[in-house]
């Protein structure tokens, strides 16, 4: 992936994520004669409640991971990781490198010795620049 | 192209329209025998265990090709260059192509649904200016995904990971009869529902879900049991079921067997389909009410569960109904 492709493809910003609801999928649904219909529909009654639940639940994890890296208890990876809403075998899998050093790479004394090579790695799946990924505070722009 | 509520189903029938045979989505459905209930806390997506209403993605498209009568082509790749190269060829060749994708890159998608979710399907049917034309049958009008980023969406990793999976028409017989493969698709459902010698699936998976759902707050505590219900339910209700898990689906395809095949008792059975549905469907509304509040549950677990049992119960009698039912 280079530099030139990376600002046309967007990771949604699960952190300030504001869910609107207006998407309609198909609902098919019956009659009392047993007869069968389909039609376009936004809502089936609980759509807003579970999905606002599952949504801060991931933004429950990122606010924890934030809070963590800045008392530097843990990597920025641990940030990120949290706010492209995967795990570490997750992301052992998208970056290439085994779990175990994803593990050892979230402590910050680990972190800060890492080589460009491998941070670039990270930053490609989270797109964002190395700078960013090092000083989590500058990736809000 | 037809909008549909099952990505897969919708798929099939899009890829079928092409060669102009007119089927609807619960025939493909129902042929392809993608009802099922599956719960495998042993699965984790989403921090949840996963509760499944269908079969495993690809078979609804397989089993209702085979039933037809229709060959197809499927293809999984270890290299990304190969896949979009064979892509490309039978692009050329004039065929449209299913592929299945991950959801959390495809740029068109609805926020709310980017989630690490691997068993989206969608047909890509032509190549203008290194895009790709799409007909995503969730999603209404033609889309269009550039090559990185379809590259990027076709190989997601993690669970069901599709590796770039393929899959197209070769050949289609001249005359395509749906009756006898609704009958072959009938009987995989029962048989999957009833029948298989596994205490996760089926029938008996649903009533051992419904023991598990009793558990969840006293072993994991309200927060992590309304997690866990959020995400079976939204399994149930969002993910392109068509409502309550697919049984409204299926029930559909039940009144179209019945006048296909004419019989009068799939109609009765069809109505059934459809309570239980709605039983369902109370299910995941009582249980959202729980997502509001995740601290204080406004429903009991063991209510819940009792209706999961309900629906257990309800299922179980309608496949052995359907399963006796003379198709000769």
């Amino acid at each position: 992936m280079s530099a030139e492709n990376r600002p046309n493809v967007k990771i949604i910003d699960a952190e300030n994520l504001e869910v609107n609801f207006d998407f309609e999928i198909t609902h098919y649904k019956m009659d009392e004669n047993g007869n069968y219909s389909h039609s376009m529909l936004a809502n089936w009654g609980g759509k807003e409640l579970t999905n606002t639940q599952s949504w801060e639940i991931v933004k429950e994890r990122i606010r924890d991971a934030k809070e963590r890296v800045q008392k530097n208890e843990v990597s920025p990876i641990a940030y990120f990781m949290e706010k492209c809403i995967t795990d570490v075998s997750t992301l052992s899998k998208y970056v290439g490198i085994a779990k175990w050093r994803i593990k050892r790479h979230l402590k910050p004394a680990v972190f800060n010795k890492i080589n460009t090579k491998i941070l670039q790695k990270y930053a490609d799946f989270f797109q964002v620049d190395i700078e960013q990924l090092k000083n989590i505070e500058s990736s809000k722009k | 192209m037809q909008l549909s509520a099952h990505c897969e189903s919708g798929a099939t029938v899009n890829l079928l329209g092409y060669y102009k045979v007119k089927i609807s989505e619960p025939m493909v459905f129902g042929i392809g025998a993608g009802y099922y209930f599956g719960h495998l806390p042993f699965l984790k997506m989403n921090f949840s265990p996963v509760t499944t209403y269908r079969s495993l993605p690809g078979l609804v498209f397989s089993r209702t090709c085979k039933n037809l009568g229709v060959s197809y082509e499927r293809k999984t790749f270890k290299s990304p260059q190969k896949s979009m190269d064979e892509l490309d060829r039978v692009l050329d060749s004039g065929n449209p192509c299913g592929v299945q994708v991950g959801a959390f890159h495809l740029p068109f998608f609805p926020q709310e649904y980017r989630m690490h979710y691997n068993m989206h399907n969608m047909v890509v049917f032509g190549k203008e200016n290194n895009e790709y034309l799409i007909a995503d049958s969730v999603v209404p009008g033609d889309c269009k995904i550039s090559y990185d980023d379809f590259v990027r969406v076709r190989f997601p990793k993690g669970a069901f990971a599709p590796n770039g999976k393929m899959y197209h028409i070769t050949n289609i017989p001249e005359n395509i009869n749906f009756k006898a493969p609704a009958i072959t698709g009938i009987k995989k459902t029962c048989y999957e529902m009833l029948d298989i010698p596994f205490p996760l699936i089926g029938v008996k998976g649903i009533r051992y879900f419904a023991r598990k759902v009793r558990k969840w707050p006293v072993k994991k505590g309200n927060k992590v049991a309304s997690q866990y219900l959020g995400q079976s339910i939204l399994s149930l209700e969002e993910i392109g079921t068509g409502g309550a898990g697919y049984r409204f689906i299926y029930g559909a395809f039940l009144n179209e067997a019945a006048d296909l095949l004419q019989r009068e008792e799939l109609k009765e059975i069809a109505k059934e389909m459809g309570e239980a549905g709605n039983r369902w469907r109370n299910f995941s509304y009582l249980g959202a009410r729980n997502c509001k509040n995740r601290a204080e549950p406004e429903h009991t677990y063991d209510f819940l569960a009792d209706i999961i049992m309900d629906c257990a119960d309800m299922e179980e009698k309608i496949f052995k109904k359907l399963k006796k039912v003379n198709f000769k």
